[in-house]
């Protein structure tokens, strides 16, 4: 658990609940854009976005995460996150901070209803406890 | 440390070079097959044989460098009219592409385990230097002794100087003779060896002219055979004997009559040395080749990343324009958006030049495809013992590497199809009252963004009772729907997977499985086929190609609120039709346009969005794929541009429906439908939907 301690996180609200990206995966983070719906392809995909040229895909982290569904606002963002080599946007409604955990401890079997593997751990702050996502996880299977 | 056979740019510029001299190699040698012996080409032939031996012995290449080596020996004599370019001996050269090209494969896959057994041809090489060929072919053809004795002059090139000291010998009662003098093999220093003889017929006569020229390259005399042109009043029996007794290390001498002609001087040796100056045109043509050789290989990658970076400049091209002509309307009197506007013209006009060039070094003239087809039709009809004559036209037309890569199996199929199926046996045609010979006529050109090519053959046409009954006994059809089909629709059996009319299974075809490859390469370049056939006339395959892969000019179209575009080269028209022209059979959607009855797609519902409110008149985009068509309605046209194709990239995987997406001038992203994906969807769900009933 010592190199977790040792990295930051990206802190972002999805549904009113706080999750957090290591940084290192995290390549940028944009504005909500026009998203392009790709059909028949992924259930939690939710489209495709134009950045600077590049075709990035956009998943819907708040379907995969099986909490309430977004709705677009001032604070929406896209977090584009690097992972296995390519780029990966996830939608989250806010995005906090960034922070470094004092204490991270493992994560139970399940994390409010979601599946215990999805995350890397707990991060406890002063305010309460963030899970970290585990992203290639969250994006892969 | 890294041995030199071992830096893997040094291997890709050897098998680069080998790829390249292999096909000069084969198109040499079926000119020389078919138009007989020319210097020019044996020169050719013989140079390749020498930069490959070059090559491949600078990287190691033991068995590719004898092989090499003694075709170079056999061509020498050839050049030096020792040998006639006989079938035989043609036929052996072909052998020796064969396994040079095997021996490519093996150094491809395994350079430290060579498997290809060059003993054999290395052993008919042998047969050809001891001249067995020869004989044989010299008993049977009265002719070629002849043409020997014609063709020496050839070896002389002579200046106006030394015409003239011959003219005037000739006048005074001199013999012209060339003394063709053979070392022996381990003589050691020819070149001195060959300056005695020089000598020693000085004192017989005058040597005019030596080939090679051993004053010139003096240590580099390499041959065994030395010419010298010698102007004497004795004749050549008693100059014979002369040099064979008075000199040594001689393994042979030949001494003959010299024929030469004035008029023939010029013509004969333009192939053999290059001429001096005096020739002027000559030397202009040498001077044009020259430049056209100027190349430089560029990395495949590299020109990759170059289409990627124009394709990028290209989107915001369109988007500069665009912002330019909102900014013009907004502030229709400032001076500075009318400048912003002119320098937005500029940079269009220069980036669409950029883009031309940027094609155009990506694209390669077909000629690169259809140098194999002489071959491999020459092999196909001596196989079948059929005559074909094989016409080839627009060779020089441009096209996309990698669209040329993957074309090549599909005109391989139909042509081997055209050969074997297509074109009858000599006796055959001759009963029909046909030309014993039959013709396959294979042409490219352009026309608009696309490439067609046509491979045609005057043979029996594709008998369609017969793909009937095929393709009933194959269960591809029931015998009802047979009887119901259209002639369209029943040459387009042949392209399903396992059908073939053929009752026998040969090498060449047969086996069902080329028509289908065909049509699923065609599918993947956004391409079209059409057959067209007539029984006992013979069969025409129209194959229509994008330019390139990765800028396609698109038709954007609108359903419902979203934006797809569609490959022009897959758009057939487009057309208008009022409601009451749509009529539905067993549940699918049709229309009729000129005769065709043409299934209509709705997108919507495949994509699960809201069809728009019933208009009077739908908007038809009629598509074709390889043999298929169908008419996709569309809510709305929103034009044509100049699309960049991108991947959607890994982690979206594959998506049958499209074959990327692209950037539009508003910056949003437009997927591309894949024309292919969308009639395969169509007709799963169609199957599923009937299985359900």
């Amino acid at each position: 658990m010592n190199d977790l301690l040792e990295s930051q996180y990206v802190v972002c609200e999805l549904a009113d609940e706080k999750y957090a990206l290591g940084i290192s995966d995290v390549y940028e983070i944009i504005k909500m854009k026009k998203i392009t719906v790709i059909h028949n392809s992924k259930p939690f995909l939710e489209g495709v976005i134009n950045l600077r040229g590049k075709i990035v895909p956009i998943v819907n982290l708040h379907k995969r995460l099986e909490v309430k569904n977004y709705t677009p606002t001032k604070s929406t963002r896209v977090v584009i996150l690097k992972s296995r080599g390519e780029m990966v946007g996830v939608i989250v409604d806010k995005v906090n901070q960034v922070i470094r955990f004092t204490d991270i401890q493992a994560a139970p079997e399940t994390v409010a209803g979601i599946d215990g593997d999805y995350f890397e751990g707990l991060g406890v702050t002063e305010e309460g406890v963030i899970s970290i996502l585990k992203i290639d996880k969250v994006l892969y299977e | 440390m890294e041995s030199i056979y071992d830096n893997p740019e040094m291997i890709r510029a050897f098998i680069d070079e080998l790829e390249e001299q292999l096909q000069l190699l084969e198109e040499n040698i079926l000119e020389l097959e078919c138009c007989g012996e020319s210097p020019d080409v044996i020169q050719e032939i013989f140079r390749v044989a020498h930069t490959l031996k070059g090559s491949s012995s600078a990287m190691g290449f033991e068995k590719m460098k004898i092989l090499t080596h003694e075709m170079e020996n056999v061509l020498d004599k050839i050049r030096n009219h020792h040998l006639k370019a006989t079938k035989p001996v043609i036929n052996v050269l072909f052998q020796c592409l064969d396994h040079l090209r095997l021996l490519k494969e093996d150094f491809l896959t395994d350079r430290k385990d060579i498997k290809t057994d060059t003993s054999s041809v290395l052993h008919q090489l042998e047969k050809i230097m001891l001249g067995e060929y020869q004989k044989n072919e010299n008993a049977d053809s009265k002719d070629s002794e002849e043409s020997v004795q014609q063709d020496k002059p050839t070896k002389f090139i002579l200046d106006i100087e030394q015409q003239i000291q011959i003219e005037q010998a000739v006048h005074s009662g001199y013999n012209i003779l060339v003394c063709e003098v053979r070392l022996e093999k381990e003589s050691l220093m020819k070149s001195a060896r060959a300056y005695l003889i020089m000598n020693h017929l000085n004192q017989i006569g005058t040597v005019v002219q030596v080939e090679p020229d051993i004053l010139e390259n003096g240590n580099d005399l390499l041959r065994d055979e030395i010419y010298y042109l010698l102007l004497s009043q004795q004749d050549g029996k008693t100059i014979e004997s002369k040099v064979i007794n008075e000199l040594t290390e001689i393994e042979s001498i030949r001494v003959y009559p010299f024929s030469w002609d004035m008029s023939k001087q010029q013509s004969l040796t333009a192939g053999f040395i290059k001429p001096e100056a005096d020739n002027n045109a000559n030397a202009k043509t040498a001077d044009i080749e020259r430049k056209v050789n100027q190349t430089v290989r560029v990395d495949v990658e590299r020109l990759e990343k170059m289409m990627d970076l124009v394709g990028e400049l290209v989107i915001e091209r369109t988007r500069i324009a665009q912002v330019g002509s909102i900014l013009h309307e907004r502030y229709s009197s400032d001076n500075t958006i009318e400048e912003l506007i002119g320098i937005s013209n500029q940079v269009s006009r220069v980036t669409n030049e950029l883009q031309e060039i940027v094609l155009k070094t990506r694209m390669l003239p077909i000629k690169q495809l259809f140098g194999r087809f002489p071959r491999l039709v020459r092999d196909l009809a001596e196989a079948l013992n059929k005559e074909v004559k094989l016409i080839m036209e627009g060779e020089e037309t441009e096209l996309d590497k990698t669209i040329i890569e993957d074309i090549s199996d599909p005109l391989i199929h139909i042509i081997r199809n055209a050969v074997d199926h297509g074109i009858e046996s000599p006796e055959e045609r001759i009963r029909l009252g046909k030309p014993p010979t039959g013709t396959l006529h294979i042409s490219a050109y352009h026309q608009e963004n696309n490439v067609i090519l046509i491979v045609q053959d005057d043979g029996a046409g594709i008998d369609l009772d017969k793909v009937k009954e095929s393709a009933v006994k194959k269960q591809i059809i029931t015998a009802q729907e047979a009887a119901s089909l259209t002639e369209n629709e029943i040459i387009s059996l042949i392209f399903y997977s396992g059908f073939s009319t053929s009752s026998t299974v040969n090498d060449i075809s047969g086996r069902g499985v080329g028509m289908d490859i065909v049509k699923n390469h065609v599918d993947k370049l956004n391409g079209i086929i059409e057959v067209e056939t007539k029984k006992g006339e013979g069969t025409k395959f129209i194959i229509k190609l994008p330019l390139t892969l990765a800028i396609l000019t698109g038709l954007l179209v609108r359903i419902n609120d979203e934006i797809y575009a569609l490959p022009m080269s897959n758009v057939i028209e487009i057309v208008r039709k009022p409601v009451e022209e749509i009529e539905t059979v067993k549940g699918q959607a049709i229309t009729v346009i000129r005769d065709r009855i043409l299934p209509l797609v709705w997108l919507h519902d495949y994509f699960k969005i809201p069809r728009k409110k019933k208009k009077k008149n739908n908007f038809i985009v009629v598509l074709g794929v390889a043999e298929k068509r169908l008419g996709l309605v569309v809510d709305e046209l929103v034009g044509n541009q100049e699309i960049v194709v991108k991947p959607l990239g890994s982690y979206i995987g594959k998506v049958n429906t499209f074959s990327g997406a692209t950037i539009l001038g508003d910056g949003s992203v437009a997927c591309i439908l894949d024309v292919a994906g969308v009639a395969k969807m169509v007709g799963s769900i169609r199957a599923s939907k009937a299985d359900e009933e």
